[in-house]
């Protein structure tokens, strides 16, 4: 189990063993996590929700004098657990601190889920001290908050982690004299999905919120400029606009230009600030641009990077676009006049003589003389908008995602019933691929070679879901066959399903597609053998790999007992007992089966079903009874339908008896009167 | 080759005699002349006893199964009077046995008992034969039912179709 020694899985605790329900004292509905943090769900701390979270107050069972809350993850998105065991392992004075984490009962919402234990921000949300703090007028506070974000930024990206919830209402005061600021969670939701759209680059808030990604820390960054400004600002700034509106509008002026608009900013910040927003990520500041500004040192290079804009524009759907952007990004909203302009040559004149960009001209050509005319020309659209602005995510019909956050995009659709069958374009061809040769920074996955393999193979442990759970390692196990529990690791199906057994009304197997989807990654390619018996589709061979799996998971990982799932098992072995001949034999494994499947050990019921020489007895036993079948039917046939040829070798017989009667007679009768006329 | 192939088989017991010289012949006339005079009586007694066997001999000679069933019957019961006409071997005792007919039903009612089993005996075989088929049917059935009980109706079912 390979995947068991990664640390998301190791640490996750397991429910029963580091977790526990329990009442306190006053009789309050508790939960324990890893038998020291009591979550009091009575006592929710509204103030401190954040991501999908809903937050509770945590006592401390070792050291009652710490104030710690429990983030109790929602279940619209699913949380970072890849980030877990780094995040607890993280104590920097400007993030808030991951004190445990581990899986409980949220009776609030009858579900399990992930619980995130952090020491509760001293200060209170530094939004909600705004008018107190007035950084306009006290900058040098608020050069405290910018170096404290991106010092909180920065010590994430050491980790390999992007924070992605950067905004005004997650980042809080660390003591009470307000001196500190640290921002709040960031893995109780997928990365940027619930960001408000005015701290989301162009780029980010062009693909659905799901399907963000985790992007770099030069996202991270765009977030403390805006949350700088509107800090500053003391408001949220373009709340009351749609986010198509604010792309349009962070396209036409920059961010820093529609952010702050008609109000003043220092200054002291103005550089900063448009440094940290450029919607360039080229030429948005990094850490040590910052760190040296903040310093009074002077920075090497320009601040901004000014742009050429093209010479000439385009116009699409009766709007001016000037810059590669704009057109990408019109080209994907109105796909009909896209096409036009693809077939008049318009657009192909625009990128030579307005572009002025040569190669991006003869692949964009390229591309339309290869395309099929009778084909969809969404492939085409989304990859000329590829070309043309390649930061951009990828854009296909009613898709936008980047490729981290297809995964993510494809469990929130899945999760919410959304339609998924823009997803089976996405990865049946090759635009995630061609989108990755077009970032500089950015190499394809490995096994992103995989995707069109998956997809059009419909087989059990394939498609989709394969491909949401190879590509991200954070996303939790889906099916309906275990309802609202969190699993995150291979060995936790089985719980869940034994504890979703009676749950399940009908008929139902105890597996579906994307359980073994979610198995497979987990598990990793030993199970290659178990998914071809799964696609066999002879039913007891199906069910015989089932039990096998889930037989071999419980010896390795238990839990000891099962009872649901076993009874579920049992109910569900039919075709494994038909695939006995013996009638008697089947009854005998019906009966064996009712009672070795009480005591919740797969493996008494493997022992039962799958007993090797059991059934090499009643193979050999079937094949000597279909010869005895054949040679008896044969037999009958014989003699029901050969009456003339018996009657036949009866006379013939009978003749034969009859001449050796009257010779044996004759020569009798010669005998007897010899002897008479000797004797007389 | 050639040598053996021109070679005359042999053309029976006609070709022989008409090789014979006409002395040779007369000779053999005579030689058979005296045999039959000297064994008069018993041939009497055989032509008179074997009508049956002569007359099936006669109708239906290449019936070899047939001629044997009734030859050896007939045969059978003419043997007592063969002897009788032995221990008196004269015309007169020969016309004695014959003029019994008792002695006659004996003779030929052997003959007529070799009919009837040659008739007789392959319907009892046939009769038998086919009490035994039926028996055998049903052992059959009950030994499929039992594997039927045990392996389930496909197992026959299969084979059938």
């Amino acid at each position: 189990m390979a995947d068991l020694e990664k640390p998301q899985d190791a640490n996750i605790s397991v429910p029963g063993k580091n977790t526990e329900e329990n009442q306190n004292k006053s009789g309050k509905q508790t939960f324990l996590v890893k038998e020291r943090f009591e979550i009091n769900f009575e006592t929710p701390l509204k103030w401190l929700n954040c991501n999908g979270g809903e937050a509770y107050k945590v006592n401390d069972r070792i050291d009652p004098r710490r104030d710690l809350f429990a983030l109790v993850c929602g279940n619209e998105t699913a949380p970072r657990s890849s980030l877990l065991a780094y995040m607890k392992s993280i104590d920097h004075p400007n993030i808030m601190k991951l004190i445990e984490y581990g899986i409980v009962n949220n009776p609030q919402k009858n579900n399990r889920a992930v619980a995130l234990i952090y020491a509760t921000p001293q200060g209170g949300k530094v939004v909600d001290a705004l008018e107190e703090v007035n950084y306009k007028s006290n900058q040098s506070k608020f050069k405290t908050v910018i170096i404290g974000l991106i010092s909180a930024a920065e010590a994430l990206k050491g980790y390999g982690i992007t924070h992605r919830a950067i905004r005004p209402d997650n980042i809080f005061f660390k003591n009470k004299e307000h001196s500190e600021v640290m921002v709040g969670d960031c893995i109780a939701g997928f990365p940027a999905f619930y960001q408000p759209p005015v701290h989301e680059t162009i780029e980010s808030l062009m693909a659905i919120p799901a399907g963000r990604g985790n992007g770099s820390e030069k996202n991270d960054i765009y977030a403390i400029g805006t949350t700088c400004i509107s800090l500053l600002q003391g408001k949220e700034p373009l709340s009351d606009l749609s986010v198509p509106e604010i792309i349009r509008l962070k396209m036409k002026k920059g961010t820093y230009a529609a952010l702050t608009q008609d109000e003043k900013i220092p200054n002291n910040f103005v550089n900063i600030l448009k440094g940290l927003t450029s919607d360039d990520a080229a030429s948005r500041w990094n850490f040590i641009q910052t760190y040296n500004y903040m310093e009074g040192k002077v920075n090497s290079f320009a601040s901004q990077i000014i742009s050429e804009k093209p010479k000439r524009i385009l116009t699409i759907n009766g709007e001016k676009c000037n810059t590669a952007q704009e057109v990408a990004y019109s080209l994907y909203m109105y796909p009909d006049e896209s096409w036009d302009l693809i077939k008049s040559g318009k657009l192909l004149e625009w990128i030579k003589n307005g572009l002025e960009n040569d190669k991006i001209y003869a692949e964009v050509e390229k591309l339309i003389a290869q395309n099929d005319e009778n084909e969809s020309h969404d492939i085409l659209i989304a990859k000329i908008c590829i070309l043309i602005d390649h930061a951009a995510p990828i854009r296909l019909k009613g898709l936008s995602v980047f490729p981290d956050g297809a995964p993510k995009a494809i469990f929130y659709s899945l999760k919410n019933q959304l339609d998924i069958n823009d997803f089976y374009d996405l990865f049946g061809t090759d635009i995630i691929k061609m989108w990755y040769l077009e970032q500089e920074n950015l190499r394809s996955p490995a096994n992103a070679s995989e995707f069109k393999n998956y997809i059009m193979r419909k087989d059990i442990g394939y498609g989709l879901d394969r491909i949401m759970y190879d590509f991200d390692d954070d996303l939790p196990c889906i099916s309906p066959l275990i309802n609202d529990e969190y699993v995150n690791t291979a060995p936790r199906i089985l719980k869940a399903l034994d504890n979703n057994y009676s749950n399940l009304k009908g008929q139902v197997l105890p597996y579906d597609k994307n359980i073994i989807a979610f198995l497979r990654c987990k598990l990793g390619k030993k199970i290659d053998g178990i998914l071809l018996d799964l696609n066999s589709k002879k039913e007891g061979i199906q069910t015989s790999a089932i039990l096998r799996l889930y037989t071999d998971m419980q010896n390795k990982y238990g839990p000891v007992q099962l009872i649901n799932l076993g009874k579920w098992l049992a109910a569900s072995s039919k075709p494994i007992i038909k695939s006995y001949h013996n009638l008697k034999l089947q009854k005998a494994l019906e009966r064996e089966l009712l009672k070795v499947s009480k005591d919740g050990k797969l493996i008494e019921i493997c022992k039962v079903l799958e007993n090797a020489e059991t059934k090499q007895k009643d193979k050999e036993q079937f094949r000597a009874a279909e010869k005895e079948v054949a040679v008896l039917l044969g037999e009958k046939n014989r003699l029901v339908n050969g009456g003339y040829k018996l009657d036949e070798e009866a006379q013939e017989l009978a003749l034969k008896f009859a001449g050796i009667l009257a010779v044996l007679t004759m020569i009798t009768s010669f005998v007897f009167n010899l002897i008479y006329w000797i004797s007389k | 080759m050639n040598k053996i192939k021109k070679k005359k088989a042999p053309n029976g017991l006609k070709d022989s005699f008409n090789a014979l010289s006409s002395a040779r012949k007369w000779l053999l006339f005579g030689a058979l002349a005296l045999a039959v005079s000297s064994t008069l009586p018993a041939i009497i007694i055989l032509f008179i006893g074997l009508l049956p066997t002569i007359t099936v001999l006669i109708t239906d000679s290449k019936n070899s199964g047939k001629l044997i069933v009734i030859g050896c019957f007939n045969l059978a019961g003419l043997f007592v009077y063969l002897i009788n006409v032995i221990n008196h071997f004269t015309l007169d005792g020969a016309f004695s046995i014959l003029s019994d007919a008792f002695n006659l039903i004996i003779m030929l009612g052997s003959a007529a008992l070799g009919f009837i089993v040659y008739y007789e005996i392959p319907n009892l075989f046939i009769f038998l034969s086919k009490i035994s088929a039926r028996k055998r049917l049903e052992n059959i059935d009950k030994q499929l039912q039992k594997i039927k009980e045990e392996w389930g109706p496909e197992i026959i079912d299969n084979q059938i179709n």
